[in-house]
């Protein structure tokens, strides 16, 4: 089996392993393999800290049968970024109170991260975050699609989703009739 | 990083189309992805995914999001999404004015109005496209007789009466979703203890929303009986200030609650406008050069001290009232040398941000200026607008903040509508909170049935309620048109200030609109806002070191 690690990261990881000598492996659904700082994985995704703690963790590859090599990697891209970047412990504080706090804009580097991102990575990463419990990530990816959004009309957010319009035209008319302001532009 | 790419490409290209699709890996066939968001919760893209991108897009938006499909109409008017787009969507961009357009409707001319219209408009969001021809929202007809805007919380509009009533009661009002208005009543606890409703306040650690109450208890006001008058002069009656939570499932018939504050009645209660940022309801006080911050979680009131020296008759007859400038408090205070705006810091400090001085020019006698009431203010990055309105006089003031410069025009008062006529909603952010959630917490469900009761009263008052909202929308068009002017001009600041300062905005034989510079001819070389006088200085060097920290 061999072992992946991401990109140019992949001494800075083994830096990281290095110093705490502590890393976890994980397994995509297409088996691959990633390895990632146990620090990092548990400061950045409630459900690695859970199997961290709870001892789930297989050293031959923990499996996450619902997350792509190519969004595993990513996910692994960004903790190793986010262990490299950013050394401080509010960031620990900021995700217990997550569910009150205001949203925080993304960093320089995290923009760069999410926007080199094709539209279907960005879209298998957002689930990949969601699915680890990865509030910083989903937060950042969430954000950059909304981007992506912001000003569009129905038509177009329906394209960007490919979502299939299930109202008929009646029912249209009616609704924005409804909510004139929300659609005057278009 | 070449390498590795190149690997996972491989791989993917090995995998059969169906792993290829679990493992949700790059798919070049977009319609799989389709099928699989339209069938709901199931597919790749789950809800709670779903709802996280939506909650961050501007009001307007999400609320146009409702068009995309059914399932997606159904979350965005889920309570759930709603409270999540409060605490995620981004705020209005700075320059936008948000405003209630308010006109009473007479049944024919000449008559006393039969009801009130409330048109709720934001001008300025579109940047440069065509400005929206109708307002977000209006109301209309005899229950609003005598009502106006108090202030604004949340997205959430409070339209309440302008006289003393027992049971008090009045509107919340979200111009940005269809929901109905909802009407709240405070309960009182006798006939004799009539209130006044002054604002709306959201607790954040609480979650709760309140409202700020001052009741008048008329039996100490209008005799001496029992003992109740406090006896601090011919009619001493104090006036409380209380809160009310809204939304209180268990207590329903639950009293506000005092607050320890209460104001005399020097003045007009009617003219009490509030201001809520931030989980305190500001209020300026006339009676006292104050300002009460009130907590909304605690119930607890601070009392901030007026800047300036405290000399009321200069300023408590004018209408004072609190702005908005940068998302904090603002007031516009007069003293004998100037004019100054002042901005409240979130630790209650007053940090000077603009200063007209009294005298101007040394040709001609121009204190109109430093005598209007400063009825508006735009932060535009290097230049604040002011809008100063007095009841004959309207001057629009572009104050550039590297050099002090003052320019200033006068407006034609065709254009200028009345101040009665409009409120501007300071601190307003457009949210999806609906009125009918915050007074009914459990019973937020039941909407759509009561809706369908009332139906058919809504369907005969169809025609009335038409007619007074054309009426209202005629009547109310010059302030429309008014407050697309300035958003214009708030657009194209500070980029293009040299452009409209120079050039008139408006030439022809019946308007015209020219800026010209305010600061005294005399000392024009040293770029100095203020005029002369050395008592002036003071002012003015505070202004330049607090404008030199903001930038």
């Amino acid at each position: 089996m061999e072992v992946d690690k991401g990109k140019g990261e992949a001494e800075e990881t083994r830096k990281v392993a290095e110093a705490d000598r502590d890393t976890v492996t994980l397994k995509s659904s297409d088996g691959k393999l990633f390895e990632v700082s146990k620090e990092a994985a548990a400061r950045l995704s409630t459900v690695l800290a859970g199997m961290i703690a709870g001892g789930s963790i297989d050293d031959n590859g923990t499996d996450l049968k619902q997350i792509g090599s190519e969004a595993l990697e990513n996910v692994v891209d960004y903790c190793n970024k986010h262990a490299n970047s950013i050394p401080s412990a509010a960031l620990i504080s900021s995700s217990i109170s997550f569910n009150t706090a205001p949203f925080k804009e993304p960093e320089e580097w995290e923009r760069k991260f999410v926007d080199r991102l094709s539209h279907d990575a960005l879209f298998d990463l957002v689930e990949a975050a969601n699915f680890l419990g990865m509030e910083r990530l989903l937060d950042v990816t969430c954000h950059k699609i909304s981007e992506m959004m912001k000003g569009k009309s129905p038509d177009q957010i329906r394209e960007v989703f490919n979502i299939k319009n299930d109202y008929t035209k009646e029912e249209l008319e009616e609704i924005r009739q409804e909510l004139a302001w929300a659609f005057y532009d278009d | 990083m070449e390498k590795k790419r190149g690997r996972a490409d491989e791989i993917a290209e090995e995998r059969d189309p169906a792993a290829r699709r679990d493992a949700g890996a790059p798919d070049p066939k977009r319609t799989k992805r389709a099928a699989t968001i339209v069938d709901g919760a199931s597919g790749d893209i789950c809800d709670d995914v779903v709802r996280n991108i939506f909650a961050r897009l501007p009001a307007r938006t999400a609320v146009a999001c409702t068009a995309v499909s059914t399932h997606h109409r159904r979350l965005i008017r889920s309570p759930e999404f709603r409270s999540l787009h409060l605490r995620l969507a981004p705020p209005l961009p700075r320059r936008h004015i948000a405003y209630v357009a308010t006109a009473p409707i007479p049944r024919r001319p000449e008559h006393d109005p039969v009801s009130t219209f409330h048109g709720f408009h934001v001008a300025g969001i579109t940047g440069n496209k065509e400005p929206p021809k109708a307002p977000m929202r209006m109301l209309a007809g005899g229950k609003y007789l005598g009502t106006s805007y108090s202030n604004t919380c949340n997205g959430i509009v409070l339209i309440s009466g302008e006289e003393f009533s027992a049971p008090a009661s009045c509107v919340l009002w979200n111009p940005a979703v269809d929901d109905d208005v909802k009407e709240v009543t405070v309960p009182s606890p006798s006939p004799e203890k009539e209130f006044l409703v002054l604002g709306l306040g959201y607790g954040p650690r609480s979650n709760t929303y309140k409202i700020l109450l001052c009741r008048k208890d008329t039996r100490s006001c209008h005799s001496h009986y029992g003992g109740r008058c406090p006896g601090t002069g011919k009619c001493g009656a104090k006036y409380p200030l209380l809160i009310y939570e809204l939304g209180d499932a268990k207590y329903p018939k639950k009293l506000p609650a005092v607050l320890k504050a209460e104001l005399k009645v020097k003045i007009n209660l009617k003219s009490l406008k509030t201001l809520y940022m931030d989980g305190k309801i500001y209020l300026l006080r006339f009676d006292k050069p104050v300002v009460l911050a009130i907590d909304v979680d605690e119930e607890s009131v601070s009392t901030i001290d007026l800047p300036g020296p405290p000399d009321e008759r200069l300023w408590w007859h004018e209408r004072v009232q609190l702005l908005e400038l940068s998302g904090r408090p603002c007031v516009a205070l007069k003293d004998d040398c100037c004019r100054t705006l002042w901005l409240l810091t979130v630790d209650h400090q007053w940090e000077t941000r603009c200063v007209i001085a009294k005298e101007s020019s040394a040709y001609y006698c121009d204190d109109y200026l430093y005598d209007c009431p400063v009825a508006g203010v735009w932060d535009c990055g290097d230049v604040l607008v002011l809008l100063l309105l007095d009841d004959t006089l309207y001057k629009l003031c572009l104050y550039h903040v590297p050099t002090k410069k003052i320019f200033k025009a006068d407006l034609p008062a065709d254009l200028t509508p009345k101040w009665s006529d409009y409120k501007v909603c300071w601190g307003y952010r457009p949210t999806l909170v609906s009125p009918a959630s915050i007074v009914d917490k459990l019973n937020q469900q039941g909407k759509e049935t009561r809706q369908g009761h009332s139906l058919d009263i809504a369907q005969l008052l169809k025609p009335v309620k038409e007619q007074e909202m054309r009426k209202g929308r005629k009547v109310t068009l010059n302030v429309v048109c008014f407050m697309e002017f300035l958003s214009y001009i708030i657009g194209k600041l500070p980029d293009d200030m040299q452009d409209i300062v120079e050039t008139p905005l408006m030439d022809d034989s019946e308007y015209s609109i020219i800026f010209s510079e305010y600061t005294s001819v005399v000392d024009d070389d040293d770029g100095d806002g203020s005029s002369a006088e050395g008592n002036y200085d003071d002012c003015d060097s505070h202004s330049a070191e607090s404008s030199d920290e903001s930038r």
